[in-house]
């Protein structure tokens, strides 16, 4: 009785406060326009554009002259390097995604049982890869790791289990795994969503686990893992989707490495674009990738469903 | 006491981003800002002079960047009213810049133009005719043998100034050849007599008898199929212009060498981006067949004498594979605000003695007869084996082809692929020139 009573008062009162009109009503959108004006200029007006140019042939030199579908033609039947880019990043992301989720699930678990200040720092130090990971610089010194004169050939003769160096970037067998491990070592972002993930287990489910006599792996399968999926369901979206627009590590790295065996999708979208002169064909590569992603955003949402346990919904 | 540490700090963070943000200038990532900031600079602009502000933007390697920012210092000084912002970076990126600056509208003024993409620039207007300045005489070219300006014509218009003249040269380290008991090269080598040659080295060295068959592929492949009188594209540009024999010859002599070991296998080939990475220049390597104008840089990095030969001939070749081209060009971008500044400093670059002394004919022959004569006497050996050998190449040529058509720098990609290929062993030489062949026509059949 009461609350009915109470909730009727609140309706009222925000309702008078509605009519009345007043600047509230407006300071919504006031606070949003700058980002909507940029969101206008530079994502929106952009992606309608390139939606245009892809139906065109642009050189960027001279105007866009108007061809229809045939880009996109092409690129589905007359193009073997975009087949061979769609593998390379496939291959790329399957690779990749379980084993930096692993290693960075692992790394979590371990820092997060030893509290202490230590493990501050540690956190702080495997986080820093993650910062500094994507950019020009990191990739730049990656390649020079794996060079011919570089580190790990240096490391790997000394420890002799190598007797010649070995071109890593060159090899077609190695060079992707080099960028498999680039985005490995870049565990870890998702080390620390996974650390914020299992802070919001309680306690009191282990305890319970503890005293029907559950073991420390028996806890993690039955526990932890449940309890993670929203978590694990988040970093594999994100990195999938990541996984997929990788561009300037292929860039730098190998550059579309041993002939096209590095070839990434974005990577093959740039050379189309700007050293082959074809911004069109370019334009299509990128809504295609569009539609990709969203394919992969789809079905890892509706299969979620089946794995991910969320505890504030109790199913 | 934490929060105000914290506060403190966070300040320091973010006036040093901003810093760092603000420094950076919109030239390349090795450019520096040549923005005077002396006194009389501000006075005389504010005196009402009005300041003109050129862009330049060139590709070259650290020798030639030390080399043109000095110049334009120089330029600087006789011309105080000029501001010029220089550009540079290496050739790996440059067109894509370029292209982006392109569609941005905002060419710099005098743009370093390469014979293969001069056409597609003028063609679509992105460079402006030079014709008018050079009949006003603000830019001089009155010392200038025609057949050195031609290269830079694209119809009849004039669009790009030679910048120095140059042809593909055999380069080789005299004393590694002395110390391996290789003869010399002549003029009268034959392939054979290159690779028996590295062979050697390799046998009584065991070193790398050079980073590649050619340095540059593609013009490898080029020259090859002009000893035989055949053209890598067709006149039309629509096709692949050579049979398959000369591109699985060609290939068959690399994949020889890369299996004795005297060549490097790919992969260690793709690490190595800049002639100052060749094994010559670490006095690891015999040979190297380059452009006549990088005998400069390879020197400086090699500190020691090398010298220069013809390239070799072919078995039973029916023309000259060699050919004389500008090795570079200075045009002019569209979007300049004063076209006749921009001349007067490319008039500048290639008249001024001064400037060319400093220069040391980086970029090739100086095309001004003038401008030889009088920079020959403060030229290292290198450069003085360099007007040497054009001399004396002049007479092993045969005409340069038209420029590349469009589609040119996706088939380079193709052959560097495919070549990679070969060189791994995943391909035959004649399975791989029929593949080239038809990918190539399919490129380039969307001219």
């Amino acid at each position: 009785m009461v609350t009915k009573t109470l909730a009727q008062r609140y309706k009222k009162r925000t309702r008078h406060r509605g009519l009345s009109g007043g600047p509230d009503k407006y300071a919504g959108y006031v606070f949003v326009a700058p980002w909507f004006f940029g969101f206008l200029a530079f994502t929106l007006f952009p992606m309608m554009m390139s939606l245009y140019i892809s139906f065109t042939n642009y050189d960027m030199l001279s105007s866009p002259v108007w061809v229809g579908i045939q880009n996109y033609k092409d690129i589905f039947l007359n193009d073997e390097l975009f087949r061979e880019s769609v593998r390379v990043t496939l291959v790329y992301v399957l690779l990749h995604v379980p084993l930096r989720l692993l290693f960075s699930l692992a790394v979590a678990v371990l820092l997060f049982k030893t509290g202490s200040r230590i493990v501050a720092f540690y956190r702080a130090v495997f986080y820093i890869p993650s910062i500094i990971g994507g950019s020009v610089a990191i990739a730049v010194m990656w390649r020079q790791i794996f060079g011919s004169g570089g580190a790990i050939n240096a490391i790997l003769l000394k420890l002799g289990l190598i007797d010649r160096t070995i071109g890593w970037l060159g090899n077609p067998d190695t060079a992707l795994g080099t960028l498999v491990i680039l985005a490995v070592w870049q565990f870890g972002s998702p080390m620390l969503i996974f650390l914020a993930g299992l802070k919001q287990i309680p306690e009191s489910y282990y305890e319970a686990a503890a005293i029907d006599g559950a073991g420390a792996w028996r806890k993690f399968i039955m526990i932890t893992l449940p309890l993670l999926t929203p978590v694990i369901f988040f970093n594999v979206l994100m990195q999938i989707i990541r996984g997929f627009m990788c561009f300037t590590e292929a860039y730098v790295v190998t550059n579309g490495g041993p002939f096209n065996k590095t070839l990434f999708y974005v990577l093959y979208l740039f050379q189309k674009s700007f050293s082959y002169y074809q911004m069109g064909y370019g334009c299509a590569l990128a809504w295609i990738l569009l539609i990709f992603i969203g394919f992969f955003t789809v079905i890892i949402f509706r299969t979620s469903n089946y794995w991910v346990y969320y505890e504030s919904e109790g199913k | 006491m934490k929060g105000k540490i914290c506060l403190v700090l966070s300040l320091l963070i973010c006036t040093t981003m901003v810093l760092a943000a603000c420094s950076g200038q919109p030239s390349s990532s090795a450019g520096t800002s040549t923005q005077p900031a002396s006194g009389s600079t501000a006075a005389e602009s504010t005196a009402g002079t009005q300041s003109v502000n050129r862009r330049v933007i060139w590709w070259g390697s650290q020798t030639r960047n030390d080399k043109t920012l000095k110049v334009i210092e120089m330029y600087k000084d006789e011309n105080p009213n000029v501001t010029i912002q220089p550009e540079y970076l290496g050739w790996d990126g440059y067109w894509e810049k370029l292209s982006a600056l392109a569609a941005a509208s905002s060419l710099p003024d005098v743009i370093q133009q390469d014979y293969n993409y001069l056409e597609s620039y003028a063609k679509k207007g992105l460079l402006l005719p030079l014709d008018e300045y050079v009949k006003s005489g603000v830019l001089d070219l009155s010392d200038c043998d025609e057949v050195n300006i031609a290269g830079g014509r694209v119809g009849d218009k004039l669009y790009g100034v030679n910048l120095g003249t140059g042809g593909m040269v055999l380069i080789y380290d005299p004393e590694i050849l002395s110390k391996a008991g290789v003869a010399e090269p002549t003029p009268e080598w034959t392939y054979d007599d290159y690779i028996a040659a590295m062979l050697k080295v390799k046998e009584k060295l065991n070193i790398y008898g050079a980073v590649a068959f050619n340095w540059d592929s593609q013009r490898g492949v080029e020259v090859y199929a002009r000893q035989y009188g055949q053209k890598y594209y067709t006149a039309d540009g629509k096709k692949i212009g050579f049979e398959p024999k000369i591109f699985a010859d060609y290939y068959k002599m690399s994949l020889q060498l890369v299996q004795a070991g005297v060549l490097p296998s790919p992969d260690v080939r793709s690490e190595i981006k800049s002639i100052e990475d060749d094994f010559i220049a670490k006095g690891k390597g015999a040979f190297s067949i380059l452009n006549s104008n990088q005998i400069v840089a390879i020197a400086n990095a090699a500190g020691k004498p090398l010298k220069m030969a013809l390239i070799p001939n072919a078995k039973d070749q029916t023309d000259y594979g060699l050919y004389m081209k500008p090795s570079m060009l200075f045009s002019i971008g569209k979007d300049t605000s004063s076209a006749e500044e921009a001349a007067k400093f490319i008039s500048y670059f290639t008249n001024s003695i001064d400037a060319n002394k400093v220069l040391q004919a980086e970029r090739g022959v100086p095309i001004s007869q003038k401008v030889q004569e009088g920079i020959m006497d403060t030229l290292g050996d290198e450069q003085k084996d360099m007007f040497k050998y054009i001399q004396m190449a002049a007479k092993y040529t045969s005409p340069i082809d038209p420029p590349q058509p469009a589609g040119h720098a996706e088939v380079v990609a193709l052959q560097t692929s495919i070549e990679q290929q070969i060189l791994f062993g995943r391909i035959t030489p004649e399975a791989a020139a029929e593949k080239f062949i038809k990918e190539a026509n399919a490129i380039l059949a969307k001219n």
